[in-house]
């Protein structure tokens, strides 16, 4: 029972190295409630319906939703990306990692919808996905696909565009 | 001369400040006061104003780097609100920027090179200019999300603050030059003509020049008393020159005679007694003639006193023409000439001016009813040191000749004893 105690401390560290995971949790769900608190959509609704891919990596914050700066509520919802109707249920969608082939699917299935799809990993950010994020050790940036979130409809801030294209500018 | 070394000003021991001095310090004390008073208050309001801007400018540049931030403050994005932080502030008068995160936790931090170290000096200036530490919020949605924290830089406040400091003191010296340009030609409007009043008034008491006079003045006042002090000098001047006149004809009545305008007895006695003393001292010889008119009652009896009168004036104009310019005429009174001369080499030489003179009267005389008669005169003569010692011996020596030579016959000359004529025969 000692000797199990006294390993304990010895098996404590790489607990401690997985740390840094809820902390990336938490700097993606920042930037995702960001983004949505900068967006606008052609319907305004008392709440936004952020659909979560059930395949993402930082669903946890998410899921918990939030009340945004600016006084509206994130209602979040899992869900499958391939079976679910997500273009008529949600105003925002987070994406986990995919296959080109499921990408341009989904892509085909929202183009001309006002659906803000932020995507985990993307790191062309070319087809559908409007914002890529892109996860480091300390930072979590994005990239904007200028093209996408014109087709989408949903109006974001100047700021944020500019922010996102500094970055795609520089990586 | 110099007007301030009166007597009565060397008497008081201490010199007094002159009129340019004393105006000259009053004006100087008034620029000085004026242009320092309106250098202050304007520096002083300047400052104020300054100051009051450059906070102004400040919080404006605050506001706008915090709009900017908003964004990238948002997404906790450290690298764009660093970026975005520095592009603003460093053209901007800020020499450090920082941003929080709302728990105080550093976002980003700019900080101006070369100002890493702020001295005491610049320090201080920056405190007194406002331009200090300012904190403004940053807001999303109205909310706080970050804090930004900057310090303002006063290097271009400082910079322009000496540039307008020597503008001033340039502006200040310029006034100063000026105001003394100014002065000094008024003072010399001012001082001018009072100067030569002075000088006038001065030549005026101390020389009896009455001639000298002012000259005109720009300023009106200082004219009118100088052509006043003109005015008054011109009848002083025409004053001083009758009574000049009126003293001169007083002294030659008193010894002159009003007929013939020879000497009288008493300026003749005067001058006998000088020649006298001086023929003494330089053991010279000093000869008197006494003339008197041959039978002058009779002239006056048979043709009147005019005729008298013109007789006598033409006897006084022939002895005069007879004599030579250094000897002395004189008309004792009544009938009676006398003539002084001290130009003798020898007491004899008398007898030759005697005889010049009894040359001339035989003449006749032109009378005012234009009838002629003929004149004579009788001389006796004396000489000193011969006859006598002291003037009123000689004359009277030469007068008892004279009726010597009366009463031999008349129209002659005769020496007192001993006889010149006997003196030249020796010789």
């Amino acid at each position: 029972m000692v000797a199990v105690l006294a390993i304990v401390p010895a098996v404590l560290p790489p607990g401690v190295t997985a740390q840094p995971a809820p902390q990336r949790v938490d700097m993606v769900a920042r930037v995702v409630f960001s983004l949505l608190g900068y967006a606008r959509w052609p319907a305004e609704r008392e709440s936004i319906r952020l659909c979560v891919d059930n395949a993402s990596r930082y669903p946890a914050r998410l899921l918990e939703g939030a009340t945004l700066g600016n006084g509206r509520q994130v209602r979040p919802r899992e869900v499958d990306v391939m079976a679910d109707p997500v273009a008529s249920q949600c105003d925002a969608l987070y994406l986990g990692a995919m296959t080109d082939v499921r990408r341009q699917r989904l892509a085909a299935e929202l183009t001309g919808r006002p659906v803000l799809v932020i995507s985990e990993e993307d790191f062309e950010c070319e087809t559908g996905s409007m914002f890529c994020l892109n996860i480091r050790e300390s930072q979590v940036s994005f990239r904007v696909n200028l093209d996408a979130l014109g087709r989408s409809g949903v109006h974001v801030h100047p700021a944020v565009l500019q922010l996102g294209r500094r970055r795609g500018a520089s990586s | 001369m110099k007007p301030g070394s009166r007597p009565a000003d060397a008497a008081n021991g201490r010199q007094r400040p002159t009129l340019y001095g004393a105006l000259r310090r009053i004006h100087l004390g008034v620029a000085l006061l004026a242009v320092c008073t309106a250098g202050l208050s304007l520096t002083a309001l300047g400052l104020t104003a300054l100051r009051v801007y450059a906070d102004h400018n400040l919080r404006l540049v605050a506001r706008s780097i915090a709009y900017t931030l908003e964004a990238p403050v948002v997404f906790h994005d450290k690298a764009a609100t660093g970026e975005t932080l520095a592009l603003i502030a460093a053209s901007e008068d800020v020499s450090r920027a920082t941003v929080l995160d709302p728990d105080y936790r550093v976002l980003a931090d700019w900080q101006r090179a070369g100002h890493e170290r702020r001295d005491g000096l610049r320090h201080a200036i920056g405190e007194l200019l406002g331009t200090g530490v300012i904190e403004q919020r940053i807001l999303h949605d109205a909310k706080p999300v970050g804090t930004l924290r900057i310090t303002g830089d006063p290097s271009n406040l400082l910079h322009f603050l000496l540039q307008g400091a020597l503008g001033l003191l340039a502006c200040l010296l310029l006034t100063a030059v000026s105001a003394h340009y100014l002065s000094s030609r008024m003072l010399v409007q001012i001082i001018e003509p009072l100067r030569n009043l002075m000088r006038v008034a001065h030549a005026v008491r101390s020389e009896r020049d009455f001639a000298q006079r002012t000259p005109p003045a720009r300023i009106e006042e200082l004219n009118a008393l100088g052509d006043d002090f003109n005015g008054l000098l011109d009848e002083l001047q025409t004053w001083q020159n009758q009574m000049q006149h009126e003293n001169r004809s007083l002294a030659h009545r008193a010894s002159h005679d009003s007929l013939t305008g020879l000497l009288n007895r008493s300026a003749f006695e005067e001058l006998l007694e000088h020649a006298v003393r001086a023929a003494a001292a330089s053991a010279g010889h000093a000869a008197v003639l006494y003339l008197d008119s041959d039978d002058f009652k009779g002239i006056n009896d048979r043709f009147g006193h005019a005729a008298g009168d013109a007789v006598l004036v033409a006897l006084a104009q022939r002895i005069r023409a007879s004599v030579r310019e250094g000897d002395v005429v004189a008309r004792l009174g009544g009938d009676e000439f006398a003539v002084l001369t001290t130009s003798l080499r020898a007491p004899a030489d008398a007898i030759q001016i005697a005889e010049q003179i009894l040359q001339r009267v035989p003449e006749p005389v032109l009378l005012p009813d234009g009838s002629r008669i003929t004149a004579s005169l009788s001389i006796g003569m004396a000489v000193f040191p011969v006859h006598a010692q002291a003037s009123q011996g000689l004359l009277d020596a030469a007068d008892a000749a004279m009726y010597g030579a009366k009463r031999q016959s008349g129209g002659g000359w005769q020496s007192a004893e001993p006889r010149l004529e006997a003196c030249q025969h020796q010789r």
